[in-house]
């Protein structure tokens, strides 16, 4: 169970916090062998770039080393891991969207991620992927992150909340957006199965 | 009954079920009796459906560079603490050396060469004083005895008229035996005895010449309330 898993994972969390604060070192290559696919998969699921996404999970657990002398509860070490995840993947897209001009959708495609490492739908489906891709890029900061917690990392609004730092009120707000975003863009694609219907 | 508005605020976690148990009861009923909020409902629902949940894994080479790339990284910022025991030296370095400028700067300023300067600014500076000590007598002088009212101004000595009264001829007793004092007289002229003329009233403003000043009748002009002493007892023209 979920909740379950949780508890556990918050309770080893602790224990290897309290190890690296004695001196252990292991202790942090303990937490990075847990933590990294989840980082990760976040980094990914914003950035939609594999190296991007590896130097965003380097980056974020360099920023995990300096802070755990000073972590208060290790209760909130995955809360702490998600946010300073997604505050550096919005900061990369938003450096990356502001070079300094502007592509048109056809170029913003191309340079959408790899499509070497996709999951087999996204081979097979490219310019419905793309699109998507494209859709989810273009949510704004707060709507994106309530929607990739909630789509790609299955989190629970309560945790969404806790990451983000707003009220559970705000993380429906957020999702409600960023869906009624992505069926504007994605209209095209659906509807003529909503006229069949 | 809930509007629209606030029914849309709750779509997004409705398609993915989290929404409380009333707050489910209450969309679905309003979703069936609006059917643009179902429409919206439907639309909504295929489109997350649409977007797929996989997400890339990680392979060990991958996870392996992680590791080794976050552990360089932490070594390289902990190794300040070499250079913060290299900053301590600097530092100290630095005070000895503002010590012994500090101390070279106070023996120029208090040392033998110090005293030696500053005699010779001592010996310069009563050249400097004189040359602007005269000016003052001068101004004190012509206010006193030139005749003029104090009120009027004061020549500058480009003007050839200001220097008429310092002529011999035209200096006042007292000022002339200062003079006489400092020049020695002048053994084939002879001094007066009488009474001294009366200096010539000069106009300060007048354009004519000084021979000429000389040669003219002086005009009457009060005489300056002075010390009687000094004043001559008569106001005679110099009629030359």
């Amino acid at each position: 169970m979920p909740g379950e898993d949780r508890a556990l994972q918050t309770a080893e969390d602790e224990l290897l916090v309290a190890r690296f604060r004695t001196g252990d070192g292991e202790a942090f290559d303990r937490l990075m062998a847990v933590h990294t696919d989840q980082v990760f998969r976040l980094a990914w699921s914003v950035l939609h770039d594999r190296e991007e996404a590896l130097d965003a999970t380097q980056e974020v657990f360099i920023r995990l080393h300096a802070a755990l002398p000073k972590f208060g509860d290790a209760n909130n070490l995955s809360a702490w891991l998600y946010r300073v995840c997604l505050n550096h993947c919005i900061d990369v897209k938003r450096r990356s969207r502001n070079a300094g001009f502007e592509l048109s959708e056809e170029e913003w495609e191309r340079l959408q991620g790899n499509f070497r490492d996709d999951p087999g739908w996204f081979a097979q489906n490219r310019e419905l992927g793309a699109a998507i891709r494209s859709a989810v890029d273009r949510l704004p900061p707060r709507q994106k992150a309530a929607f990739v917690l909630r789509h790609y990392q299955f989190m629970p609004l309560k945790e969404i909340a806790d990451t983000m730092g707003c009220t559970v009120g705000a993380v429906k707000a957020h999702l409600s957006r960023a869906t009624a975003h992505l069926r504007n863009r994605l209209a095209d694609y659906v509807a003529p199965v909503v006229e069949e219907v | 009954m809930w509007g629209c508005n606030k029914i849309a605020d709750l779509l997004g976690a409705y398609v993915y079920g989290d929404l409380s148990p009333e707050e489910m009861r209450c969309v679905r009923t309003h979703v069936d009796a609006c059917g643009a909020c179902a429409k919206d409902l439907e639309t909504r629902t295929r489109v997350v459906g649409l977007i797929p949940k996989e997400l890339p894994t990680l392979s060990d080479a991958e996870r392996q560079r992680v590791m080794w790339s976050v552990k360089g990284a932490v070594k390289v910022k902990e190794q300040p603490k070499v250079l913060r025991l290299n900053t301590r030296v600097l530092v100290q370095g630095f005070a000895v050396a503002a010590v012994v400028v500090a101390a070279f700067l106070a023996g120029a300023t208090f040392g033998p060469k110090a005293e030696q300067a500053r005699v010779v600014i001592r010996e310069v500076t009563p050249r400097v004083r004189r040359a602007a000590a005269p000016k003052k007598t001068r101004r004190h002088h012509i206010a006193q005895h030139s005749g003029p009212s104090i009120n009027e101004p004061i020549i500058t000595p480009n003007n050839r008229i200001a220097m008429a009264p310092f002529r011999r001829d035209r200096v006042p007793e007292t000022y002339r035996r200062k003079s006489e004092r400092r020049i020695p007289p002048d053994p084939n002229q002879v001094t007066p005895t009488a009474q001294p003329n009366e200096p010539a009233v000069q106009n300060p403003n007048a354009t004519t010449s000084p021979d000429e000043q000389d040669t003219a009748p002086v005009e009457s002009a009060p005489a300056p309330a002075q010390d009687p002493v000094s004043t001559p007892p008569n106001n005679e023209p110099t009629g030359e």
